[in-house]
């Protein structure tokens, strides 16, 4: 890795464009998502990997960005909450399912709400109740509304299905 | 305060390499979802001076088995323990402690060798791998040993490894067939949550229900990650009744009141580790009837 200045230079793929950045050892994936790429879609919640409203896709698993060192995220292609949405800016059908439900009431977890659903729809095209409790098993929404959530998970399958 | 460097090795042999002669200067980070955690508290040791990111390295990503062991890569995620095939066949009870831990994101990320290293006293892995007698592999540029995870644990959160070694490796023989194995967790919610109190046990009968092998290690309950064997004595080379086991429970109990003293905590722990130690030792032994 190229050091410059106490920093490090790592390339990585966000949401389908790739990125070349100086970066601290301190620094974590989530804090180089949101203050230098400006994709503050993915929020800081607890910042101890707990409650899931850092979620985002590395290599195709969900992982708490607070809990990655974006030095670790080298070379890897990641997909954040801006990413989930058509090319022409179209929302997902996970986020017209999460509107159509109610499953939004703050707003600070959907984020990561929506992409550990996306997770598991593109692992499980007709997942249970139990399959999407487990899924969303590390996000927290402290609105608790929990049941719409649950609801509109299974509207989304229903609309990828078609 | 001075930036921390950073290192990626490609290969476990630059890692030693990196690590030779290292007095403290250097520290590993595999998943990092604990690391990163004392890193933000400023709880690094203070001579740390470049961090050693072995999360990529696949030479620890791995589980094989020959016929007697089952060898398991210091660096595999808890999501891949709880789904390997070959652990759930032989060792269901350590999937199922992998599996109970954090998240799915965490288990994503946080590795069986981290867990271990990291000595939390409610590291979940730890108990089932005192239960599987398992060992650990050690290796440095300059020797490579295997200590047994018993002796591992010296003092509250450390550990016997040096500065110069990485744990690459757990093995374990796999357990008897006709043994029955149990890992239970009691927590405050279903996920995301702490262990308050471990339980995993493990026992072998014989045709006549006689107790040939018995293997005891609660945890989250003592200082020092460790098996029970005053409860595992009172119990090897009997045919249990509900009375004997009942008595085992209390044993095991009575051993964390020794090991801990009276603390703020006891008058919980007591009585439910005795609780959660008689439900897991019935559940793993065929009783006979009184």
């Amino acid at each position: 890795m190229i050091e410059k200045d106490g920093k490090y230079l790592m390339t990585f793929r966000v949401n389908g464009k790739d990125y070349e950045q100086l970066v601290s050892v301190e620094e974590r994936l989530l804090d180089v998502l949101r203050d230098r790429l400006g994709l503050i879609g993915t929020k800081e919640g607890c910042g101890i990997g707990e409650c899931g409203a850092c979620t985002v896709l590395m290599d195709g698993e969900k992982v708490n960005s607070c809990m990655v060192l974006a030095l670790q995220a080298e070379g890897s292609e990641i997909l954040t909450i801006e990413g989930v949405e058509g090319s022409g800016g179209e929302l997902h059908p996970i986020q017209e399912a999460f509107i159509e439900k109610g499953a939004v009431q703050c707003g600070f977890c959907t984020p990561g709400m929506v992409i550990s659903s996306y997770k598991l729809l593109s692992d499980n095209k007709d997942p249970s109740e139990d399959d999407i409790k487990e899924a969303i098993s590390g996000n927290f929404c402290r609105c608790t509304g929990y049941t719409q959530i649950v609801e509109a998970v299974h509207l989304a399958a229903n609309k990828m299905k078609k | 305060m001075k930036n921390l460097k950073f290192e990626s090795p490609e290969t476990l042999l630059e890692a030693y390499t990196l690590l030779e002669g290292n007095e403290g200067k250097f520290c590993l980070i595999a998943g990092g979802t604990d690391l990163i955690i004392e890193m933000r508290q400023k709880k690094l040791r203070p001579e740390t001076e470049t961090l050693i990111n072995i999360g990529l390295l696949n030479e620890l990503n791995y589980i094989r088995e020959d016929n007697e062991f089952i060898f398991i890569g210091a660096g595999t995620t808890h999501a891949v323990l709880s789904g390997s095939t070959i652990v759930k066949k032989y060792a269901r009870f350590l999937a199922d402690a992998a599996a109970s831990i954090g998240s799915p994101q965490t288990r994503n990320r946080g590795t069986i060798g981290g867990n271990i290293i990291t000595a939390a006293q409610c590291a979940d892995t730890i108990p089932p791998l005192l239960v599987l007698d398992a060992e650990l592999k050690l290796v440095s540029s300059e020797r490579e040993r295997i200590v047994p995870i018993g002796d591992f644990f010296t003092a509250p959160k450390k550990t016997a490894i040096k500065a110069d070694e990485i744990l690459v490796e757990i093995q374990f023989k796999k357990p008897d067939t006709s043994g029955k194995a149990v890992f239970n967790k009691l927590i405050r919610r279903k996920a995301v949550a702490k262990a308050r109190i471990n339980f995993s046990a493990f026992a072998v009968q014989d045709s006549d229900g006689k107790i040939t092998d018995i293997r005891i290690a609660p945890g989250s309950v003592t200082p020092i990650h460790m098996r029970f064997p005053e409860a595992e004595d009172m119990l090897v080379g009997k045919v249990p009744d509900t009375a004997l086991v009942k008595e085992a429970a209390g044993k095991v109990s009575e051993t964390m009141v020794k090991v801990t003293g009276r603390r703020w905590s006891t008058p919980f722990k007591e009585p439910v580790l005795k609780t959660m130690a008689e439900r897991g030792l019935l559940e793993i032994l065929e009783v006979k009837n009184d």
